[in-house]
Order: C-alpha cells, then structure tokens, then sequence
C-alpha cells in the first residue's frame, strides 16, 4: 500500500514521514528552550539576613513665645500726652514660654513708626523683671534701660523654661532735658520679642 | 546434501550468530571509589538579643540620662541613641559579611529630611574566637569570622537633630519611625 504524501514547493510530492520527522524536531526544540528560560527564572544571590528592631517612634518638641497670651500684643497704658520732661509712664507684659523647650527670650529691635515734633529722640524706654505684674512702678531699678530707638535686652536676655511665664515692668520715660519743640508730639514703635530655642 | 539445504544453513547460521550478540560491544572500561569525605555548608545568621534601650547623649545632658521616646520629645542639638544586642553567627571558610542597617526601614517626616541624622556603630564583645568587626564607609561594618560559631556585637543607633532655622521640623508626632528598623547581615566575598 502506498504511503500517503503531501505537495513541496516545486509540486513534487514530500514523504509524510519527513514532514513528521521536522515537526518532532521543532517540538523537541521548544522544549529545549522553554527548558532553558524555565532554568533561569529563580535569582540566585549571596546569604543574607536581617534583624527587625522595635525602636519606636521619635517626636519633636516645639518653640513658642507669647506677649499677654498672643503674638502680637498692642500695649496699653503708654499714654503719651501724660508725659512731661522727666516724668515716665509704665504697663506690666506677661512673657510665656508656649513651646516644649527652654527659651531665652530678648527685646529688640525696636521700630519706630511715627514720629513729630522729633519725639522718640526724647523717649528711654526700660524694661525690669518683676515677680507680679502688679509690682510694676515707675522707677524701678535693676533694668534694661537705653533711648528708644536703641533699645535691646540682647545683653541680659529673660532665661525661661517651657511652660512658663515672666512679667515684666515696661517703663517709656520723657528726658527732663527733651527740647521744647517735643511737647505736642507724638511716637509709635513696634517692639521684637524674640525667644531663641536654650540648649541645657 | 542439496544446495538450497546449504544455502538455507549458511544463511540461518549467519543470523544466530548475529543474533546472539545481544550484548554491547565497546572499548575497555574501568571504575575506582574514591571516598572523598562530607562537604558541610556554613552559616550565615543575625538575631537579636534582649530589648532594646534609649538614651539620651544630648550635648550638656548627665552621662547616662535615658530618652523615652513615648513621653519625651527632640529639638535641634539633640542626640538620642538606640542601643541593642545583636548575635550574630557566622561559619564558613570563605565567608565574610557586610553589616549594617536597611534605610527604607526607618521612616523620617518629611519636614526633617534634612535634619535628622542617623548614625550606626557595631562593637563586639571580643572573645578569643569572635569575629572581626571593622568599620567600611557610612554606617556599614566588615565582619570577619572568627573561631567562634557566633559572635555578640553591641549596636548603637544614633538620631541627631541638627541646628536648623526659624521652627523647622517642630512638633512633628513621628519624625523618626524607627519601629521596624531592620538590622542587615549580607555575605560578600572575599
């Protein structure tokens, strides 16, 4: 019985068994290479290991000052027109130290806004610690006292520790030699109360 | 004896001949048993030992103040200092191993990326046989087998809170998540 055959190329007829013998050899060599890719999927490395620590989490505290429990304080009792050469007017400030760490805090910086008649020249500005805000006076000693315009606690800074407060006496005194040409006058200034972070 | 009976013989004769040769033919071939020992593979393994303990070694802060990360909290110029036991066992004729910690298994806020340092150091508890453990680059150690099968080593943790500007970084619950910190132990070859 004759073999059944296909057609090749040029119409003449191939064996079937060729036709099986190439197919077997392309089977045999997919399976060599899917062998292949197969062998090579898995990552090959050095030993290594690791040990998991439970060190918690770490925070950071805070930094905060307040003038009578703001920022920013408009201050009162500092009536000008009372002044009269050689005469002071005074208003108590509670400082507090609103962060988690101790500050040292200093008054600085003094701005003067408004000025006629050449006030601020005139004006001397002191600032004294004090243990209540009713013990301020006129007069005290023991302050930081410097003209206006020039004014910094910077060399005797308030030392405060977190959570606490500190009163200060302001005292705004008028020289008893200030020209004539001050009376009349009138000064607004602005104040930086800096508090700078105290390392232990 | 007629031909064809010969034939038929001749050519009979000729296949039992082939056919009793059922065996392979091939050259000479020989074997010898060779008893070449047991090979044993090393170990290379890290675990700790113990909990883990804070302190605080801030500039101006008492020798020996602890830190409790749960209550207390850091500002710029602190120095706080993890410290844990760590076993670390290591075998092997040719094995030496990087050690170190894991950067992705400390998370930092991102309000103190650059002001948060972390710094790690490795001391062993020197026996006659404990491994070697020298200092390679940033917060990585070369550890060297020793005689001994394990070796302790005393690790330190290190956060610092650098000087910064203005309120940078203030009041941040989770500026250093150090839950997960993971200490590593990786081979390398010599």
């Amino acid at each position: 019985m004759r073999k059944k055959s296909r057609s090749g190329a040029d119409g003449a007829r191939e064996p079937a068994s060729k036709t099986r013998s190439i197919a077997n050899s392309i089977a045999f060599l997919v399976a060599v290479l899917t062998l292949s890719l197969l062998a090579t999927s898995g990552t090959y490395a050095l030993w290594n290991g690791a040990a998991h620590i439970d060190g918690s989490t770490v925070s950071t505290g805070s930094i905060g000052v307040t003038v009578n429990g703001v920022t920013s304080y408009s201050l009162v009792g500092f009536n000008a027109a009372l002044l009269a050469p050689g005469h002071s007017v005074v208003t108590p400030i509670t400082i507090a130290d609103t962060g988690t760490t101790p500050i040292a805090v200093t008054l600085s910086s003094v701005g003067i806004v408004t000025n006629t008649n050449g006030l601020a020249a005139s004006l001397t500005l002191t600032a004294t610690p004090v243990a209540t805000t009713g013990a301020c006076v006129g007069g005290l000693t023991g302050g930081v006292s410097a003209p206006l315009g020039a004014f910094t606690t910077s060399g005797s800074p308030s030392l405060m520790g977190a959570g606490t407060s500190k009163a200060l006496c302001l005292e705004l005194g008028l020289s008893p030699t200030a020209p004539a040409i001050a009376q009349g006058g009138s000064t607004t200034f602005t104040i930086n109360v800096t508090a700078l972070q105290r390392r232990p | 004896m007629n031909k064809l009976l010969k034939g038929a013989i001749a050519g009979a004769a000729g296949v039992a001949l082939l056919l009793g040769g059922a065996g392979t033919f091939a050259l000479w071939n020989d074997a010898a048993v060779v008893s070449g020992g047991t090979i044993a593979t090393g170990t290379l393994a890290i675990a700790k030992s113990g909990t883990a303990t804070w302190t605080d070694i801030s500039p101006g802060v008492a020798n020996g103040t602890t830190f409790d990360p749960a209550t207390q909290k850091i500002v710029p110029g602190d120095k706080v200092k993890l410290t844990q036991k760590v076993v670390l066992s290591t075998t092997g004729k040719n094995l030496k191993a990087s050690f170190g910690f894991d950067p992705a298994s400390v998370t930092t806020d991102s309000a103190l990326a650059s002001v948060l340092n972390y710094n790690l150091t490795a001391t062993p508890v020197v026996t006659a046989g404990s491994a070697a453990v020298t200092a390679n680059g940033a917060n990585t150690y070369t550890i060297t087998p020793g005689s001994d099968a394990t070796t302790t080593v005393d690790v330190t943790f290190t956060v610092e809170f650098l000087d910064t500007t203005g309120t940078t970084g203030q009041s941040v619950a989770s500026a250093a998540d150090l839950s997960k910190l993971a200490f590593t132990l990786a081979q390398i070859r010599p």
